[in-house]
Order: structure tokens, then sequence, then C-alpha cells
């Protein structure tokens, strides 16, 4: 049982006792957020974690792609898991005032069946399952190869920099 | 496909916040391994793999993204330069070397392109 990561949009400073993840906020990610504020399109109450495949264990797509260019998983008996809007956590300080943050309770994925895949990372998608908010490697840089009966749990943290 | 939620309090598929979803079910050995009973009442399709108890069939369409990046191929050179200890390239700089190779190389395609529509007209003449 392997348990992950943390899920940022900003790539830690040197004394940040994280590993180094890649992670991308693409163009059609950056467009949602901006449509919640300052424009007023449809509010997003849901969104998907899931888990990809495709790019590598420290790669992501770059900003003008989409989520068509992600392959997420299909380990058997996998599915993306919903986040509700209203589950995501108090917003906080990113330490050391660097900006604020929210974290989402650990989610726990459906227990490997017959297949397993070797997971490089995680992403966020819209209600819809239409567009990438963000995509991340996981925070030690290392890919998780997925057995029969493992179970990957993933604790996903949104952050925005001053 | 089908997708499942699962409702059983003390589940841990999902968050504490909102209940997990999970495609296909549970074997009757991994129930077996979650319960002890070497004979379990409930197993496979529909059977939650997390906790062996029946899920609820969601009535959505479920589809898996099955994206394809054009550019795995430079994704699969750099990730290989960040394994080679002989190579200086680290994990801290794979994804702004692939983001440049990727701006490179459609780059080049627009040349490309541009080249092909000058000798086009230059033909017509």
């Amino acid at each position: 049982m392997r348990h992950h990561l943390h899920y940022q949009d900003y790539l830690p400073m040197e004394h940040d006792p994280l590993f180094y993840m890649a992670q991308m906020m693409p163009d059609e990610g950056l467009d949602v957020w901006l449509g919640q504020y300052p424009k007023n399109d449809t509010r997003e109450t849901t969104a998907n974690l899931c888990l990809f495949t495709s790019q590598t264990n420290t790669t992501v797509i770059t900003h003008a792609q989409t989520i068509a260019n992600i392959t997420e998983t299909v380990y058997t008996s996998y599915a993306r898991q919903s986040l509700a809007t209203a589950t995501w956590g108090a917003l906080a300080e990113r330490p050391t005032n660097l900006g604020r943050q929210t974290v989402y309770p650990q989610v726990t994925f459906p227990t490997v069946g017959a297949t397993g895949a070797t997971i490089n990372g995680f992403h966020i998608t819209n209600g819809a399952n239409t567009k990438a908010i963000g995509q991340a490697n996981f925070d030690d840089g290392l890919a998780v190869v997925l057995a029969t009966n493992d179970v990957i749990k993933v604790t996903p943290t949104l952050a925005l920099l001053h | 496909m089908n997708v499942y939620e699962c409702s059983t309090t003390g589940c841990t598929l999902g968050s504490r916040a909102t209940k997990g979803r999970f495609t296909g079910g549970a074997t009757k050995e991994q129930i077996t391994n979650l319960t002890g009973d070497p004979e379990p009442e409930h197993f496979g399709e529909g059977v939650c793999p997390n906790c062996g108890e029946p899920g609820e069939l969601l009535d959505e369409e479920y589809e898996v993204a099955e994206g394809n990046d054009p550019h795995q191929e430079i994704h699969d050179q750099v990730a290989a330069r960040v394994a080679d200890d002989q190579d200086e390239l680290t994990a801290e700089n794979a994804q702004a070397v692939v983001n440049e190779l990727v701006e490179a190389k459609e780059g080049n395609g627009a040349e490309e392109v541009e080249a092909v529509e000058t000798v086009e007209e230059g033909d017509k003449q």
C-alpha cells in the first residue's frame, strides 16, 4: 500500500522539504479558474481526481495541451474519484507566506484487481471530465507500480502563490 | 463501462466526505482476503473491492480518458536522461527541457509548412 501525495501549483523553493515535482495548470485549466472569478461562468461544484500513466514520473503535459493528451489509468476496478467543492479544507497559509492553499481529505482509490498499472501522477479534471484543471507528478518524483491488491491514496492540495 | 458507488459506512474508498466509485468488482479471492470467508456470498461485478459490500450502479456513462500525447517520445527521452547518472539533467529541470523541446518541435513544424507554401506560390508563377 502506497500513500501519496500533495498537489501544488508552484515550483518548490530550495528550502522546501518536498522533493521536486513537475506540475502544470494548462491553459484550459486556468480558463476554468478565471471563469469562476472574475468571470461568472457556471459554477463548478464538483471535480474529479484521476491517475495517469502517460508522460513520465518527472514530467507532465505542456501548457497548451489538454485532457485529450493525458492517458488515464485502466487498472482493474479503477474509477476516477469525485471531489466536492464543499469538502475542500479551510483556506490556510502555504508555508511560509508563499500564498494560500486548501487540502482535500485523503482520497482512496479502488483496490487493484487482476491487472495493475504504473502510475506517473495524478490530475484534477472538471466535473464533466472534459478539461484538465491541473496535472502533477507525485511529490517524491517516483512512479507507483500498482499490482493486484494494492491500494493508492492521494491527498491533493491546491495552492495559489503571492 | 459500468461504474458503481460504495455507500458502506466506514469503507475506505473515496474520501471520508465523498462516496467512492469503482468499476468492475472484487474477485472472490479479494473478498476472502478482506473478510476471511473462504466462500463469500458477494463477489464479482458490482462488489466493492475495498470493503466487499455490493455497490450501487450509477446511471451514467463512464468512459476512461484514453488521451494521446504526441510528445510522449520527448517525455521518454527526457526521463531516460534523468535516469542516466552520467547526464547532468535532473528531475528538477526535466519539465523545463520537455517544454523547450516541444516548443522547438512545434516551431520547426511551422517553418516547414511556411516553406511548402512558398514553393507552391513559386510554382504558380
